[in-house]
Protein backbone atom coordinates (compact mmCIF):
# COMPACT_ATOMS: atom_id res chain seq x y z
CA UNK A 1 0.00 0.00 0.00
CA UNK A 2 3.01 2.29 -0.49
CA UNK A 3 2.38 5.42 -2.30
CA UNK A 4 4.57 6.57 -4.88
CA UNK A 5 6.53 9.90 -4.44
CA UNK A 6 5.86 11.05 -7.93
CA UNK A 7 2.04 10.22 -7.37
CA UNK A 8 1.13 14.14 -6.43
CA UNK A 9 2.35 15.04 -9.87
CA UNK A 10 0.62 13.26 -11.90
CA UNK A 11 -2.38 13.98 -10.37
CA UNK A 12 -2.45 17.57 -10.16
CA UNK A 13 -1.50 16.97 -14.31
CA UNK A 14 -4.50 15.02 -14.71
CA UNK A 15 -6.67 17.43 -12.45
CA UNK A 16 -5.63 20.60 -14.82
CA UNK A 17 -6.58 18.96 -18.07
CA UNK A 18 -2.59 18.90 -18.71
CA UNK A 19 -1.76 15.33 -18.64
CA UNK A 20 0.08 14.33 -21.16
CA UNK A 21 0.75 17.56 -22.92
CA UNK A 22 2.64 18.99 -19.99
CA UNK A 23 4.07 16.28 -18.39
CA UNK A 24 7.97 15.66 -18.85
CA UNK A 25 9.07 12.30 -20.57
CA UNK A 26 10.60 11.67 -17.62
CA UNK A 27 8.00 11.76 -15.67
CA UNK A 28 6.20 9.58 -18.51
CA UNK A 29 8.36 7.43 -18.63
CA UNK A 30 8.29 7.06 -14.96
CA UNK A 31 3.92 6.59 -14.99
CA UNK A 32 4.35 4.09 -17.50
CA UNK A 33 6.93 1.78 -15.37
CA UNK A 34 5.47 2.39 -12.02
CA UNK A 35 2.53 0.30 -11.22
CA UNK A 36 0.73 2.90 -8.71
CA UNK A 37 0.96 5.64 -11.20
CA UNK A 38 0.16 3.71 -14.14
CA UNK A 39 -3.12 2.60 -12.30
CA UNK A 40 -4.02 6.03 -11.30
CA UNK A 41 -3.68 7.45 -14.83
CA UNK A 42 -5.64 4.60 -16.05
CA UNK A 43 -8.76 5.34 -13.64
CA UNK A 44 -8.55 8.20 -13.65
CA UNK A 45 -8.90 8.20 -17.53
CA UNK A 46 -11.46 6.06 -17.54
CA UNK A 47 -13.49 7.28 -14.65
CA UNK A 48 -13.51 10.89 -16.30
CA UNK A 49 -14.26 9.83 -19.74
CA UNK A 50 -17.25 7.85 -18.36
CA UNK A 51 -18.18 10.40 -16.07
CA UNK A 52 -17.88 13.32 -19.03
CA UNK A 53 -20.59 10.70 -21.43
CA UNK A 54 -23.45 10.26 -18.35
CA UNK A 55 -23.03 13.41 -17.19
CA UNK A 56 -24.23 14.91 -20.83
CA UNK A 57 -26.68 11.66 -21.42
CA UNK A 58 -28.97 12.69 -18.73
CA UNK A 59 -32.15 14.89 -19.46
CA UNK A 60 -32.48 17.57 -16.08
CA UNK A 61 -35.90 18.74 -14.45
CA UNK A 62 -36.28 22.20 -14.91
CA UNK A 63 -34.24 23.91 -11.41
CA UNK A 64 -37.34 26.01 -10.96
CA UNK A 65 -39.96 22.46 -10.29
CA UNK A 66 -37.22 21.20 -7.91
CA UNK A 67 -37.23 24.74 -5.95
CA UNK A 68 -40.86 25.27 -5.48
CA UNK A 69 -41.03 21.42 -4.35
CA UNK A 70 -38.58 22.07 -1.77
CA UNK A 71 -39.97 25.13 -0.32
CA UNK A 72 -43.67 23.03 -0.22
CA UNK A 73 -41.78 20.47 1.65
CA UNK A 74 -40.48 23.40 3.57
CA UNK A 75 -43.99 24.65 4.88
CA UNK A 76 -45.34 21.24 5.24
CA UNK A 77 -42.93 20.31 7.76
CA UNK A 78 -43.21 23.61 9.58
CA UNK A 79 -46.93 22.95 9.69
CA UNK A 80 -46.00 19.46 10.91
CA UNK A 81 -43.70 20.80 13.71
CA UNK A 82 -45.98 23.42 14.47
CA UNK A 83 -49.29 20.81 14.67
CA UNK A 84 -46.92 18.27 16.81
CA UNK A 85 -47.44 20.13 20.69
CA UNK A 86 -51.21 20.76 19.65
CA UNK A 87 -52.04 17.35 18.78
CA UNK A 88 -50.19 16.64 22.38
CA UNK A 89 -52.08 18.99 24.12
CA UNK A 90 -55.30 17.57 22.54
CA UNK A 91 -54.41 14.13 23.47
CA UNK A 92 -53.90 15.36 27.25
CA UNK A 93 -56.66 17.07 27.99
CA UNK A 94 -58.85 14.11 26.43
CA UNK A 95 -56.93 11.55 28.83
CA UNK A 96 -57.63 14.17 31.74
CA UNK A 97 -61.04 14.43 30.66
CA UNK A 98 -61.35 10.57 30.59
CA UNK A 99 -59.24 10.72 34.25
CA UNK A 100 -61.93 12.80 35.51
CA UNK A 101 -65.09 11.39 34.06
CA UNK A 102 -63.61 8.04 36.11
CA UNK A 103 -62.92 9.55 39.40
CA UNK A 104 -66.49 11.35 39.07
CA UNK A 105 -68.06 7.80 38.29
CA UNK A 106 -66.34 5.77 41.16
CA UNK A 107 -67.60 8.03 43.74
CA UNK A 108 -70.66 8.16 42.75
CA UNK A 109 -71.05 4.35 42.14
CA UNK A 110 -73.94 3.61 44.62
CA UNK A 111 -76.00 6.33 44.09
CA UNK A 112 -75.80 5.42 40.49
CA UNK A 113 -76.59 1.88 40.48
CA UNK A 114 -79.39 2.59 43.03
CA UNK A 115 -80.82 5.19 40.08
CA UNK A 116 -80.42 2.40 37.73
CA UNK A 117 -82.16 -0.20 39.81
CA UNK A 118 -84.90 2.63 40.29
CA UNK A 119 -85.00 2.63 36.20
CA UNK A 120 -87.73 -0.02 35.98
CA UNK A 121 -89.39 0.53 38.49
CA UNK A 122 -90.10 4.29 37.08
CA UNK A 123 -91.06 3.22 34.16
CA UNK A 124 -92.64 0.50 34.63
CA UNK A 125 -91.76 -2.63 32.49
CA UNK A 126 -90.17 -4.83 35.31
CA UNK A 127 -91.82 -7.23 34.34
CA UNK A 128 -90.59 -7.29 30.53
CA UNK A 129 -86.94 -7.87 31.97
CA UNK A 130 -85.86 -11.48 32.14
CA UNK A 131 -84.76 -12.27 35.66
CA UNK A 132 -80.87 -11.70 35.36
CA UNK A 133 -81.22 -8.62 33.71
CA UNK A 134 -83.55 -7.30 36.96
CA UNK A 135 -80.14 -6.85 39.24
CA UNK A 136 -78.41 -2.81 38.67
CA UNK A 137 -75.62 -4.73 37.67
CA UNK A 138 -77.30 -6.62 34.68
CA UNK A 139 -79.53 -3.61 33.74
CA UNK A 140 -76.03 -1.75 33.49
CA UNK A 141 -74.81 -4.01 30.50
CA UNK A 142 -78.33 -3.66 29.36
CA UNK A 143 -78.02 0.27 28.83
CA UNK A 144 -74.34 -0.44 27.82
CA UNK A 145 -75.31 -2.41 25.06
CA UNK A 146 -78.11 -0.53 23.43
CA UNK A 147 -75.69 2.52 23.42
CA UNK A 148 -73.29 0.49 21.91
CA UNK A 149 -76.28 -0.32 19.28
CA UNK A 150 -76.92 2.55 18.59
CA UNK A 151 -73.25 3.91 17.98
CA UNK A 152 -72.65 1.00 16.07
CA UNK A 153 -76.06 1.81 13.76
CA UNK A 154 -74.98 5.80 13.79
CA UNK A 155 -71.47 4.68 12.66
CA UNK A 156 -72.44 2.76 9.95
CA UNK A 157 -74.97 5.44 8.40
CA UNK A 158 -71.77 7.75 8.72
CA UNK A 159 -69.86 5.20 6.74
CA UNK A 160 -72.95 4.97 4.20
CA UNK A 161 -73.55 8.52 3.92
CA UNK A 162 -69.69 8.81 3.12
CA UNK A 163 -69.68 6.07 0.49
CA UNK A 164 -72.83 8.11 -1.24
CA UNK A 165 -71.08 10.98 -1.28
CA UNK A 166 -68.23 10.15 -2.96
CA UNK B 1 -44.23 43.41 20.78
CA UNK B 2 -46.45 43.16 17.57
CA UNK B 3 -48.70 39.86 17.98
CA UNK B 4 -47.61 39.09 14.07
CA UNK B 5 -44.35 38.24 15.08
CA UNK B 6 -45.54 35.86 18.02
CA UNK B 7 -47.31 33.64 15.10
CA UNK B 8 -45.31 31.14 12.73
CA UNK B 9 -45.14 32.10 9.63
CA UNK B 10 -46.68 29.18 8.42
CA UNK B 11 -49.84 30.23 10.02
CA UNK B 12 -50.07 33.95 9.25
CA UNK B 13 -49.78 32.80 5.81
CA UNK B 14 -47.30 35.15 4.32
CA UNK B 15 -44.49 32.84 4.97
CA UNK B 16 -41.24 34.78 2.89
CA UNK B 17 -40.21 31.27 0.78
CA UNK B 18 -43.84 31.48 -1.33
CA UNK B 19 -44.25 34.64 -1.60
CA UNK B 20 -41.73 34.79 -4.96
CA UNK B 21 -38.31 34.55 -6.54
CA UNK B 22 -36.34 36.30 -3.60
CA UNK B 23 -37.31 33.54 -0.82
CA UNK B 24 -34.16 31.52 0.07
CA UNK B 25 -33.17 28.07 0.89
CA UNK B 26 -30.07 26.14 1.44
CA UNK B 27 -28.41 29.57 2.13
CA UNK B 28 -29.30 29.98 -2.07
CA UNK B 29 -31.92 32.64 -3.39
CA UNK B 30 -33.74 30.69 -6.87
CA UNK B 31 -31.26 32.17 -9.32
CA UNK B 32 -28.04 31.13 -7.12
CA UNK B 33 -29.47 27.91 -7.10
CA UNK B 34 -30.57 27.42 -10.45
CA UNK B 35 -26.44 28.09 -11.29
CA UNK B 36 -25.69 25.13 -8.89
CA UNK B 37 -28.00 22.83 -10.29
CA UNK B 38 -26.35 23.46 -14.01
CA UNK B 39 -23.30 23.01 -12.60
CA UNK B 40 -23.76 20.16 -9.78
CA UNK B 41 -26.95 18.17 -11.43
CA UNK B 42 -24.99 16.03 -13.95
CA UNK B 43 -22.18 15.18 -12.20
CA UNK B 44 -24.25 13.90 -9.49
CA UNK B 45 -26.84 12.05 -12.05
CA UNK B 46 -23.75 10.48 -13.32
CA UNK B 47 -22.14 9.30 -9.60
CA UNK B 48 -25.59 7.59 -8.94
CA UNK B 49 -26.18 6.02 -11.67
CA UNK B 50 -22.98 4.29 -12.10
CA UNK B 51 -22.56 3.81 -8.50
CA UNK B 52 -26.11 2.15 -8.42
CA UNK B 53 -26.12 0.59 -12.17
CA UNK B 54 -30.01 1.76 -12.71
CA UNK B 55 -30.21 5.73 -14.66
CA UNK B 56 -34.21 5.25 -13.77
CA UNK B 57 -33.08 4.85 -9.96
CA UNK B 58 -30.82 7.54 -10.41
CA UNK B 59 -33.06 10.27 -11.73
CA UNK B 60 -35.11 9.59 -8.68
CA UNK B 61 -32.61 9.92 -6.47
CA UNK B 62 -31.17 12.87 -8.23
CA UNK B 63 -34.17 14.76 -7.83
CA UNK B 64 -35.05 13.67 -3.99
CA UNK B 65 -30.96 15.05 -2.81
CA UNK B 66 -31.59 18.78 -4.69
CA UNK B 67 -35.26 18.99 -2.42
CA UNK B 68 -33.56 17.82 0.46
CA UNK B 69 -30.60 19.98 -0.17
CA UNK B 70 -32.60 22.89 -0.15
CA UNK B 71 -35.32 21.55 2.39
CA UNK B 72 -32.03 21.29 4.97
CA UNK B 73 -29.16 23.47 6.55
CA UNK B 74 -27.22 22.85 3.76
CA UNK B 75 -23.75 24.49 4.46
CA UNK B 76 -23.34 28.10 3.03
CA UNK B 77 -19.50 28.27 2.77
CA UNK B 78 -18.86 27.76 -0.99
CA UNK B 79 -20.26 25.55 -3.94
CA UNK B 80 -17.56 23.38 -3.05
CA UNK B 81 -18.61 22.56 0.22
CA UNK B 82 -22.41 22.53 -1.59
CA UNK B 83 -21.43 19.84 -3.38
CA UNK B 84 -20.12 17.70 -1.03
CA UNK B 85 -22.72 18.29 1.22
CA UNK B 86 -25.31 17.18 -2.38
CA UNK B 87 -22.77 13.75 -2.91
CA UNK B 88 -23.21 13.04 0.89
CA UNK B 89 -27.41 13.24 0.24
CA UNK B 90 -27.12 11.15 -2.80
CA UNK B 91 -24.92 8.56 -0.80
CA UNK B 92 -27.21 8.45 1.86
CA UNK B 93 -30.00 7.81 -0.16
CA UNK B 94 -28.40 5.22 -2.27
CA UNK B 95 -27.32 3.53 1.02
CA UNK B 96 -31.03 3.78 2.18
CA UNK B 97 -32.13 2.02 -1.53
CA UNK B 98 -29.46 -0.81 -0.92
CA UNK B 99 -31.17 -1.23 2.90
CA UNK B 100 -34.49 -1.37 1.78
CA UNK B 101 -35.89 -4.66 1.64
CA UNK B 102 -37.21 -6.01 -2.04
CA UNK B 103 -40.78 -6.51 -2.30
CA UNK B 104 -40.97 -5.10 -6.00
CA UNK B 105 -41.45 -7.83 -8.57
CA UNK B 106 -39.37 -7.49 -12.21
CA UNK B 107 -43.21 -7.22 -13.44
CA UNK B 108 -44.71 -4.91 -11.58
CA UNK B 109 -41.51 -2.55 -13.27
CA UNK B 110 -42.96 -0.08 -15.68
CA UNK B 111 -41.21 -1.24 -19.39
CA UNK B 112 -39.69 2.13 -19.58
CA UNK B 113 -37.63 1.93 -16.13
CA UNK B 114 -35.48 -1.51 -17.37
CA UNK B 115 -32.55 -0.32 -18.47
CA UNK B 116 -31.70 -1.99 -22.18
CA UNK B 117 -28.86 -3.17 -23.09
CA UNK B 118 -27.51 -2.06 -26.41
CA UNK B 119 -29.19 1.51 -25.71
CA UNK B 120 -27.38 4.62 -26.76
CA UNK B 121 -26.67 5.52 -22.94
CA UNK B 122 -24.11 2.33 -23.48
CA UNK B 123 -21.13 4.55 -24.98
CA UNK B 124 -17.53 3.10 -25.09
CA UNK B 125 -16.32 3.75 -22.15
CA UNK B 126 -19.40 2.70 -20.81
CA UNK B 127 -18.96 -0.36 -22.45
CA UNK B 128 -15.34 -0.82 -20.70
CA UNK B 129 -15.98 0.55 -17.23
CA UNK B 130 -19.99 -0.49 -16.98
CA UNK B 131 -19.21 -4.61 -16.97
CA UNK B 132 -15.93 -4.11 -14.71
CA UNK B 133 -18.05 -1.46 -12.40
CA UNK B 134 -20.52 -3.94 -11.79
CA UNK B 135 -18.23 -6.88 -10.91
CA UNK B 136 -17.14 -4.83 -7.63
CA UNK B 137 -19.07 -4.35 -4.36
CA UNK B 138 -21.52 -0.97 -4.43
CA UNK B 139 -19.21 0.44 -1.74
CA UNK B 140 -16.34 0.16 -4.34
CA UNK B 141 -17.97 1.70 -6.72
CA UNK B 142 -18.64 4.27 -4.61
CA UNK B 143 -15.35 5.25 -3.71
CA UNK B 144 -13.43 4.27 -6.80
CA UNK B 145 -16.02 7.31 -8.33
CA UNK B 146 -15.80 9.53 -5.73
CA UNK B 147 -11.72 9.20 -5.92
CA UNK B 148 -10.92 9.18 -9.49
CA UNK B 149 -13.97 10.39 -11.20
CA UNK B 150 -14.69 13.30 -8.87
CA UNK B 151 -11.42 13.68 -7.24
CA UNK B 152 -12.34 13.73 -3.95
CA UNK B 153 -9.71 13.23 -1.01
CA UNK B 154 -9.70 10.10 1.66
CA UNK B 155 -10.85 13.05 3.90
CA UNK B 156 -13.41 14.04 1.50
CA UNK B 157 -14.91 10.68 0.69
CA UNK B 158 -15.02 10.24 4.54
CA UNK B 159 -16.84 12.82 4.74
CA UNK B 160 -19.14 11.66 2.45
CA UNK B 161 -19.81 8.53 2.73
CA UNK B 162 -19.30 8.38 6.86
CA UNK B 163 -16.64 5.99 6.89
CA UNK B 164 -13.31 6.43 8.62
CA UNK B 165 -10.67 7.95 6.40
CA UNK B 166 -8.19 5.60 7.86
CA UNK B 167 -11.03 2.64 6.48
CA UNK B 168 -11.26 4.13 3.15
CA UNK B 169 -6.84 4.30 2.58
CA UNK B 170 -7.29 0.61 2.63
CA UNK B 171 -10.46 0.27 0.67
CA UNK B 172 -9.58 2.17 -1.95
CA UNK B 173 -6.42 0.54 -2.32
CA UNK B 174 -8.55 -3.01 -2.42
CA UNK B 175 -10.71 -1.58 -4.71
CA UNK B 176 -8.38 -0.01 -7.28
CA UNK B 177 -6.11 -2.71 -7.59
CA UNK B 178 -9.25 -5.25 -8.28
CA UNK B 179 -10.66 -1.96 -10.89
CA UNK B 180 -6.87 -1.89 -12.99
CA UNK B 181 -7.18 -5.69 -13.11
CA UNK B 182 -10.44 -5.53 -14.62
CA UNK B 183 -9.54 -2.75 -16.74
CA UNK B 184 -6.32 -4.33 -18.33
CA UNK B 185 -7.66 -8.14 -18.25
CA UNK B 186 -11.45 -7.65 -19.34
CA UNK B 187 -13.15 -10.84 -19.92
CA UNK B 188 -13.90 -11.69 -23.84
CA UNK B 189 -17.36 -10.97 -24.00
CA UNK B 190 -15.92 -7.03 -22.34
CA UNK B 191 -13.94 -6.46 -25.01
CA UNK B 192 -14.06 -3.38 -28.01
CA UNK B 193 -14.85 -5.03 -31.09
CA UNK B 194 -11.65 -4.17 -32.84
Amino acid sequence: MTACSREPEIRSLLDRGHWPAAASPELTAHAAACTRCSQLLLLTQAFRADRTRAAASVRLEAPGVLWWRAQLRRRNADLQRLQRPLLGAQIFSVLLSLVAAAIFLASQSKATLAWIAAVPHVLHFESLLPEPLQSPLGLAALIAGILALIAAVAKALAYATSETRD
Amino acid sequence: MPYESAIPQPLTGDAPELTGGHARAAGMDSDTFAGFYERSARPLWAYLARVSGDPALADDLLQESFIRFLAADAPTDGEVASRRYLFRIGSNLLRDHWRRPRHTSIDEVPEDRVPLAGTTEQSDSAILLGPALQQLKPRARQLLWLAYAEGYSHQEIAAITGLASASIRLLLFRARRQMARLLQNPRPSERRPA
